[in-house]
């Protein structure tokens, strides 16, 4: 904050960014300098959407453009070289496709764990041997685990469900879908399940579809996760996307009490695990990244 | 030579911050004066232009080449458009400074330009007597406690925890806006 500098890793100021408006509603409102930050927002959207369509070029150059006509317009004496960098993000992307594949995070991520083994470790003498050694435990450890080749479904915080927990709506799913089972048996439920290396969190929304003509995303918050039988099922509730919000620059939703089960092999997968913050009276979730489906993707360019 | 089978392989690009990319492709480390970007001609003094973006001379191999030759007959010239040596990966196969550093858009936008108009509409703000600077600072380290605490301890925090969260947020805001 003070020498103009917002403390925090490239996640946390980009969650930052992301909540701007939900934080300061008012000043989105009120400031006419705010469009900056629209701008800013939706060239980031288009940046960070993987998969990226040609088409969407084009509008992402005249997004530029706006960008530097709106900081000429109100900050022109801010304009830095970040910004010009910015502006060539349309010619950078058609060259060498979607940023997200080649960006430095994942590398600063990893980067990250040996710079702080070398900042506490407290060795002077031979730090690359210590550091060397230090990751090949963690190697071991996280191979002996084997978490990451295992495609199964593992779970955290197992508990029975009791009678009372599940609503009449729940319950007549529940009898629709396992029948006999369901009165003679007790049926579990889990605050945490991953599955196809996808993690499924319970009261979380996803993203189960995509509108076919507008792109609008069609969201679904995790009620319970449950077993019975098989395996592991989504008990989810179908919300109703009524509208983009460009003040927000989040979707408004409403629930419509449409429950239904699905087991997550059948999800597609979009987007990890969202929340919802409520704003004046209304429920938002807000997506970094512009959805499109890979399909139709290939199908119209 | 991996278990007997061959593998051929070439470098294609390098992603880097701003800085080392420029270190590693021969160009000038400075961004307040001259020709401050690796891939088009824009110079220090036209960047706040309105026409710079849609006027853009994109650097190509040939005039890369050009101007190292020049470099290397006057040594004492240089930085020619920016350019201050050949690349320290010049003998790589594939590699040319101009085609295989592409920008990395974690250091431009997170980084870099979200934080710089986040801190650019506060001040405005603070400056409007929206929201004044001692309860944004406040307001701030508030904001950024509760979003370490939200990152490492709850990493899908619930629904009903952001909205606590929010509320104080949001009540903390609506305080300072009526003094």
């Amino acid at each position: 904050m003070n020498n103009d500098r917002v403390p925090g890793s490239a996640a946390q100021k980009l969650l930052f960014f992301r909540l701007f408006p939900i934080i300061f509603p008012d000043i989105i409102e009120l400031l006419p300098s705010a469009c900056v930050y629209l701008i800013l927002r939706e060239i980031l959207q288009m940046v960070l959407s993987y998969p990226f369509r040609k088409s969407w070029i084009p509008h992402l150059h005249d997004l530029c453009n706006d960008l530097q006509q709106a900081m000429i317009a109100h900050f022109p004496s801010k304009i830095t070289p970040k910004i010009h960098f910015i502006t060539e993000y349309s010619k950078i992307i058609e060259d060498y496709g979607p940023c997200r594949r080649y960006w430095c995070m994942r590398y600063e991520g990893r980067h990250a764990y040996f710079k702080q083994v070398a900042i506490r470790s407290n060795n002077y003498k031979n730090v690359a041997q210590s550091l060397a050694t230090r990751y090949q435990l963690k190697q071991c450890i996280i191979s002996t685990k084997s978490k990451l080749y295992n495609s199964e479904q593992r779970v955290v915080g197992v508990k029975k469900l009791k009678e009372f927990q599940i609503t009449d709506r729940a319950k007549d799913i529940f009898k629709g879908y396992f029948g006999l089972y369901y009165i003679e048996n007790k049926i579990f439920e889990c605050k945490l399940l991953w599955s196809n290396h996808v993690e499924y969190h319970q009261s979380c929304i996803y993203v189960v579809g995509l509108d076919e003509i507008d792109e609008r995303p069609y969201f679904a918050q995790v009620i319970r996760i449950v077993h019975a039988q098989k395996g592991w099922l989504l008990l989810m509730d179908r919300l109703k996307t009524v509208s983009y919000s460009d003040l927000l620059c989040a979707w408004k939703i409403e629930t419509n009490e449409d429950l239904f089960l699905i087991e997550p092999q059948q999800l597609k997968y979009y987007h990890k695990g969202l929340d919802i913050y409520h704003v004046n009276g209304f429920s938002y979730v807000s997506l970094i990244s512009k959805l499109t489906d890979w399909v139709t993707n290939t199908s119209k360019d | 030579m991996i278990n007997g089978i061959q593998l051929k392989f070439t470098f294609s690009t390098l992603v880097a911050d701003n800085l080392a990319a420029h270190q590693i492709g021969g160009y000038r480390t400075s961004f307040s004066s001259g020709n401050f970007c690796r891939r088009c001609h824009v110079s220090f003094d036209n960047h706040r232009l309105p026409s710079s973006v849609s006027t853009i001379q994109w650097r190509t191999a040939l005039d890369h080449d050009r101007c190292l030759n020049q470099i290397q007959s006057d040594p004492l010239q240089r930085p020619v458009l920016g350019i201050t040596g050949p690349s320290v990966l010049e003998t790589l196969i594939g590699f040319h400074p101009t085609t295989a550093l592409p920008a990395d858009c974690m250091h431009d936008f997170f980084e870099g330009s979200c934080p710089h108009v986040i801190m650019l509409l506060l001040k405005e703000a603070s400056a409007a007597r929206l929201i004044t600077y001692g309860k944004q600072l406040k307001l701030f380290s508030f904001f950024k406690n509760s979003l370490f605490y939200l990152q490492h301890e709850f990493k899908n925090a619930s629904k009903i925890l952001i909205l606590v969260f929010l509320i104080a947020v949001i009540g903390h805001h609506q305080f300072s806006l009526n003094i």
